[in-house]
């Protein structure tokens, strides 16, 4: 049976590290991924989701050590699972973030190829 | 700066943005933990839906993660506790009543004082300096 598609548009990022830890919006995609054939279309601040970095430190508060989130990481484990990561090039020229230094996997896109992508899939989720 | 107890400043940190909206709660939490460990006194002041980072339904850890079994993520209200036993006599974390009864965050964790919201003001002119972050 195929599972139908849904594409979630991601533009707000960073959204409370101490808060969400590992339940951010990437990991709400790649946890939806089990039942829809999910995509991902980055704009904003959220196509700064779509760069290597090194794995973030590990904030301690308190004397408590807490997991901060690691959205590039789950942006290449979505990549590696499937999802199609779509990433707005407009967005990209705002942040002044050259194409050649996204991770490797996602596709950066011009805007004009959202409604394109709508068309394509059941779902449309602003996530 | 002296950063002995006695010499500290005392801090105020008003939290009146809502969690899970931006990175404010974690820059108020960092501020306050350095703080701390600098020796200064700090009151935190939470407002709105940030009431909401000490509901002892929180319990010590976040619900677990489906993607990573065996991986255990604390919860704000864990930090705060930590934060709290750390600095017993040095932090306070206050809860706006009106805030709290407003959201319905009623059910606060121990070590957190619930405050009239008037005290605000009052608790505002007894600090060395404060600081107010977020939009409610």
């Amino acid at each position: 049976v195929s599972r139908r598609r849904a594409l979630a548009i991601v533009e707000r990022a960073h959204r409370g590290a101490a808060e969400q830890q590992y339940a951010h919006v990437l990991w709400l995609v790649r946890s939806l991924h089990g039942q829809f054939d999910m995509s991902a279309w980055l704009r904003g601040a959220a196509v700064l989701y779509a760069l290597p970095r090194e794995r973030p430190a590990t904030l301690a508060i308190g004397g408590v050590a807490v997991c901060l989130p690691d959205y590039e990481a789950m942006a290449a484990d979505l990549v590696a699972a499937g999802v199609t990561v779509h990433v707005s090039a407009p967005s990209l020229r705002q942040l002044g973030v050259a194409e050649r230094d996204l991770a490797g996997g996602v596709h950066p896109a011009e805007d004009t190829a959202l409604a394109r992508l709508c068309e394509e899939h059941e779902f449309v989720w602003f996530l | 700066m002296d950063s002995s107890p006695e010499s500290g400043r005392t801090l105020l940190l008003g939290l009146i943005g809502g969690p899970y909206e931006s990175d404010l709660t974690t820059t108020a939490l960092r501020l306050a933990d350095e703080a701390l460990r600098q020796g200064h006194r700090v009151t935190v002041w939470t407002c709105g839906f940030a009431t909401a980072l000490t509901l002892a339904t929180l319990g010590a850890s976040k619900p677990r993660n489906l993607l990573a079994w065996d991986t255990v993520s604390t919860s704000t209200a864990a930090v705060v506790r930590a934060m709290l036993a750390s600095a017993p006599d040095r932090l306070t974390w206050r809860i706006c009543r009106y805030c709290m009864e407003e959201r319905g965050t009623t059910a606060q964790m121990e070590g957190v004082r619930v405050t009239a919201a008037h005290r605000f003001l009052e608790l505002l002119a007894a600090a060395d300096a404060s600081l107010v972050m977020g939009v409610k």
